[in-house]
């Protein structure tokens, strides 16, 4: 049965996103004048990845269950976690867990047992900071992606499917990403193939529309693009996203239309879930 | 200690998963044969100290269990006992995984002597997927907390070493001589369950490789059932307790 993999050491799960760093994402969030796009995207990637980390650490050192990757494109197409693309995209989490670009205080509200939220200092590891410049070069970047999971899957032939999740607020500036996406669909290890995800952030305030089954009912044909661009959620993820309360139809896309904020956040967790099968 | 209409004797065998070495094993065993208690738990891959937390809960049932009255006390006390990692200056994931504590599941068993006399009478606390199964003449007569192969998930309750944790479920029965009890933890019980429908008896092929005395055996077979995907690629243990007559010492009257 495909997407059924353990998740070990022998078999890491590889992860890579993908975000629109175009000059757009400098503007704030619909109906959330406050929090520019690239920052909420960038807090939202940084949480994700101390989240990966937090799960693979042991008293005994940090292991390598996943393989992350991050991808900026606007101005350029560059590395998000260090090194130079396609070679090193993919880093093991042990690898980033010790290179954080540097550690902030944040404060988080919790609850004092009186039953009053009250500010506590967390620590804040960062690894990708916001960029907002330039256009969107999403073909482009699907053809570095395409490198990049060549080489994970030809190292790790039995992992479960590497995947991969799309965070953008607009169109394609270079040219139909389709044909590479099909391409980067047709790639699988022994347990599946790969997935792709997409996000497509708001610009006006219109409630999210999550994980659709038919894109019958899109007007807008960029709309139909990512929905063709997005694999069908394999049942992990499906399982997951209704325990979370979302109603899915069958054959139901990692798809997310009008994302706000908080979609932002359940896109990442929920498209990461394969994460719970860890041994 | 009163003398005792039958006498228990036990075996265990465990495997880590894959690549691991045996010190990488989460998973733990703890047995008290002269009182009749054993006990498997199986700690969680993403906690901090799992495995040692696995051991600490394990050992403690073997100590002295709990019954359903007096579970939050001894739970308290064993987390009290557990004793903390290393002080030195940490990492930030060390930091924050260390306050967010270790998991396990905890399955114990504890038998006494019956007053109806001849067996034993028997009771179990679970949290989480590590069963016992009570087999009587090759057959499974009782599966507790779970009697299904297809109620195992990713995410079983677990026991914290640091917060409040689900409720346990409690089971009280009878054991006759010859009754066989098996504690797995949830891989290899999830493969008991399976396999004990038709066919060749899980019983007869775990008892053939808990008997063979060659160590090696026991972890080339659970290496086939995991290349055959018959078993997922987990750390794997397995305590089997046998009721037997208790062999008459004579004493000087």
């Amino acid at each position: 049965m495909p997407y059924s993999a353990e998740i070990t050491r022998a078999n890491p799960a590889g992860i890579l996103i993908l975000i629109d760093q175009s000059g757009s994402m400098g503007q704030p969030f619909a109906g959330q004048a406050d929090k520019r796009k690239a920052d909420g995207v960038a807090d939202a990637v940084n949480r994700l990845i101390q989240n990966l980390v937090l799960k693979s650490a042991k008293a005994t050192g940090v292991r390598d269950y996943f393989h992350v990757g991050v991808i900026g494109y606007g101005a350029e197409l560059a590395a998000g976690l260090g090194g130079s693309i396609p070679d090193d995209v993919m880093q093991p989490i042990s690898k980033v867990a010790d290179k954080p670009l540097r550690i902030e205080t944040r404060s988080k509200l919790v609850d004092n047992g009186k039953g009053e939220l009250v500010p506590q200092p967390i620590r804040f590891p960062v690894w990708f900071d916001a960029t907002a410049a330039g256009k969107t070069p999403m073909a482009g970047v699907f053809e570095v992606a395409e490198q990049v999971l060549k080489r994970f899957i030809k190292s790790h032939p039995g992992s479960f499917p590497p995947t991969v999740l799309n965070l953008t607020d607009g169109r394609p500036s270079d040219a139909n990403p389709l044909p590479i996406v099909e391409r980067v669909h047709d790639l699988a290890t022994a347990d599946g193939n790969v997935l792709v995800f997409n996000l497509l952030i708001s610009t006006e305030p219109t409630p999210p529309v999550f994980f659709p089954a038919d894109e019958s009912k899109f007007e807008d044909t960029y709309q139909k693009l990512l929905f063709r661009m997005s694999s069908e959620l394999p049942p992990k993820l499906a399982d997951a996203a209704k325990s979370d309360g979302y109603k899915l139809g069958a054959g139901a896309r990692g798809l997310v239309l009008n994302a706000d904020l908080t979609s932002v956040v359940r896109f990442l967790d929920i498209g990461t879930r394969v994460t719970t099968g860890m041994r | 200690m009163p003398s005792r209409a039958f006498e228990l004797l036990w075996t265990t065998a465990s495997v880590p998963k894959s690549g691991q070495r045996a010190d990488e094993n989460e998973d733990a065993c703890a047995a008290n044969p002269t009182a009749g208690r054993f006990a498997v738990a199986d700690g969680a891959s993403e906690g901090w100290r799992s495995g040692p937390w696995a051991r600490h809960l394990a050992t403690a049932f073997a100590k002295a269990p709990p019954d359903p009255a007096s579970y939050p006390a001894w739970l308290a006390s064993t987390r009290l006992e557990f004793p903390n990692g290393q002080p030195e200056a940490l990492s930030w994931y060390a930091e924050e995984k260390q306050a967010q504590g270790a998991f396990a599941t905890l399955l114990g068993v504890a038998f006494r002597e019956s007053a109806n006399g001849g067996g034993a009478a028997w009771k179990a606390v679970a949290v989480g997927d590590s069963c016992v199964f009570q087999v009587r003449d090759g057959a499974i007569v009782t599966a507790f907390p779970i009697d299904s192969p297809g109620r195992f998930s990713n995410q079983p309750p677990l026991v914290s070493s640091t917060g409040n944790g689900p409720e346990p479920d409690w089971f009280a029965g009878r054991a006759e001589i010859g009754d066989e009890f098996f504690l797995l933890t949830d891989g290899l019980a999830e493969w008991f369950l399976r396999e004990s429908v038709g066919g060749r008896s899980a019983v007869e092929r775990l008892n053939e490789h808990l008997d063979n005395p060659a160590a090696a055996a026991f972890r080339a077979w659970i290496h086939d059932l995991r290349q055959s995907h018959a078993l997922r690629d987990d750390d794997s243990t397995a305590v089997r307790v046998r009721l037997e007559h208790a062999r008459r010492v004579e004493t000087p009257s």
